[in-house]
């Protein structure tokens, strides 16, 4: 125990968040405060160990810093891209072929000596918008990400969701257009393969930042699909979208994913459900990280 | 020995039970009141009730919480506008009626969300943490279970796997979106769409309704990390192994990723009288939240 766990201050997070690119490290307060940040940019290249002492450089800066302050962590909070294994013991994000089932959560507890808790990135992203983001106060709604990539978060009864191998929330393999095109996952049609940066590059042969209104109202609509059959299933009154591709589009965007949830949500006596951007901005996978700890220090020892 | 009241209200059938806590039932009988809705269904469940509780009584067995599985219509899942929230209104009122007259604590749930507790407790699904499970009748219905617990979600009704879209721009959905499963492999779906009656269906409708199944149930492997689909119903019950057999292939087809590759769909196992432990089922888990 901590001299501020006895002074009944409580501690900080160590928050951390596993890019396809880059690794972040911050020191995150009880309410939500990045007390500071630190990155380090990643080599896909790099072997398993180079990719660890990569990410360990970067958070003995933030541990320098902190105990320079005065301040500790009491936990690890992990936002990691997939996929993994429960509270990610193993992760192999796809960018980083050095890590294939890598033992993320061992090796970092035995390098800092705190417990380690971990999700999904996107279900960090969801955990981090429900405690301070356009989701605070919602205890059924989903996060996703459309980005180069598209994937989701889910919260029901105020739980964040794991599912049987800590999965849950992968949205963007959800078939919005049955026989479509191929995905990397070998299915067709899935929601990434239509409506991610990826996709869109490869199907007008120009960025997405140059998208034609068309292909903006398309990606909207799919995304709109894809979250409508979500929110029917479990009942969601909320989805938060984050990411470069839905953030750059905006309000078209958002307009014709609307448009797709109306026509298909008609849970009578339910709220109409909401399609809106993420509050976060650039901060949101490290308070996510930062809420991934929290969630797991108020679970697992809910006397103190 | 405690014991659940059990009460199945399906259409013009009432069926009333006493189920113990390892899902054995000790006791039932079902009536059908002839046409008469709200007071002579009430007067008769009530009179059905009565036998129940005094032959349970009289073998020892201690009444220590009621559970109700709601089917019939497409009211109380709350996909048709008006009918819903009316229909939600008299299973309150339903619910406060029986609490007086039992006199122990009443839970009452769909009976999709009750098929779903079923199998997880004595069913295909028992001792499974994440799986979802779908009846197949007049509508779809169904419930999820993820970590451990059924997902109730803003307004209970969570489990709605038969308004996700397995076909864009498909028939219209009682809803009013189109393409929902629902709408694609209900009875009504597949006699209106094949101009033929249930029970003489060819091999492609069979096996299309099959592959609509499973593109739903991948749907929800996919999404909600769930290894395990369980399917039971007049309509998985008719077309039987043709079914689950179209329904794994589309799944195997559309589950490819590391954590969702070999999702199954099964069929539904919880013994006769399966709405009854269904309803036992709801009330357990009723009392088990409240804390008892």
């Amino acid at each position: 125990m901590t001299d501020a766990d006895a002074a009944g201050v409580p501690g900080c997070v160590l928050a951390i968040d596993i890019g396809g690119s880059k690794f972040a490290a911050a020191l995150v307060s009880p309410d939500g405060e990045l007390v500071t940040v630190h990155k380090s940019s990643v080599d896909a290249g790099d072997d398993a160990e180079t990719l660890f002492a990569t990410l360990v450089a970067v958070i003995d800066r933030v541990l320098a810093y902190a105990s320079r302050v005065g301040l500790s962590a009491e936990i690890v909070g992990v936002g990691t891209a997939g996929p993994l294994t429960p509270n990610a013991a193993l992760v192999s994000p796809l960018n980083l072929p050095g890590w294939r089932d890598f033992p993320l959560r061992d090796r970092l507890g035995e390098r800092l000596g705190l417990p380690v808790a971990g999700a999904l990135d996107t279900q960090a992203l969801a955990l981090g918008e429900g405690w301070l983001g356009a989701a605070a106060g919602v205890k059924n709604f989903m996060a996703m990400v459309v980005s180069t990539g598209v994937g989701g978060g889910f919260v029901v009864d105020g739980e964040l969701l794991h599912g049987a191998s800590g999965n849950a929330g992968h949205i963007g393999h959800f078939v919005v257009v049955p026989g479509g095109r191929s995905c990397a996952c070998g299915s067709r049609g899935c929601l990434e393969a239509e409506a991610s940066g990826t996709a869109i590059a490869a199907m007008t042969g120009r960025s997405a930042a140059q998208a034609a209104p068309s292909m903006v109202e398309r990606t909207g609509r799919l995304v709109g699909r894809a979250v409508a059959s979500a929110v029917n299933l479990l009942d969601l009154e909320l989805a938060v979208v984050a990411g470069s591709v839905a953030l750059g589009f905006g309000e078209p965007f958002f307009a014709a994913a609307q448009a797709e949830l109306d026509a298909h949500c008609h849970l009578a006596g339910a709220v109409r459900p909401v399609i809106r951007p993420a509050g976060l901005g650039a901060s949101a996978p490290l308070i996510g990280a930062a809420a991934v700890g929290w969630q797991a220090l108020s679970s697992e020892s809910p006397d103190t | 020995m405690e014991t659940a009241l059990a009460i199945e209200l399906e259409g013009a059938r009432i069926a009333v039970g006493a189920v113990d806590r390892a899902g054995h039932v000790h006791e039932s009988e079902a009536v059908e009141p002839n046409g008469e809705r709200t007071g002579g269904t009430y007067e008769l469940l009530a009179e059905c009730i009565e036998r129940v509780r005094s032959r349970t009584a009289r073998h020892g067995g201690q009444i220590v919480v009621c559970g109700i599985s709601i089917g019939g219509g497409d009211d109380l899942d709350g996909t048709t506008a008006d009918g819903g929230v009316a229909d939600s209104r008299a299973a309150d009122r339903l619910r406060g009626r029986l609490s007086t007259l039992v006199g122990v604590p009443v839970y009452a749930d769909t009976e999709g969300r009750g098929f779903a507790l079923g199998e997880g407790w004595v069913g295909a699904a028992k001792g499974c943490n994440n799986f979802v499970a779908m009846l197949v009748g007049h509508t779809v219905r169904g419930g999820a279970v993820v970590d451990g617990r059924l997902l109730d979600g803003s307004l209970g009704a969570a489990g709605r796997i038969g308004h996700v879209m397995v076909e864009p721009d498909g028939r219209r959905c009682a809803c009013g979106a189109r393409g929902c499963l629902q709408s694609e492999v209900s009875i009504d779906a597949i006699e209106s769409a094949s101009g033929r009656p249930l029970t003489e269906p060819t091999y492609d409708v069979m096996r299309r309704v099959g592959q609509l199944i499973g593109r739903a149930g991948a749907a929800a492997a996919t999404l909600l990390d769930v290894g395990l689909i369980v399917c039971g119903g007049r309509v998985a019950r008719e077309y039987a192994s043709t079914l689950f057999l179209a329904a794994q292939e589309e799944i195997d087809q559309l589950c490819r990723l590391p954590f969702d590759k070999g999702a199954r769909i099964v069929s539904a196992r919880t013994p006769s009288p399966s709405g009854l432990i269904s309803a036992a089922a709801i009330g357990w888990r009723g009392l088990a939240m409240a804390g008892g």
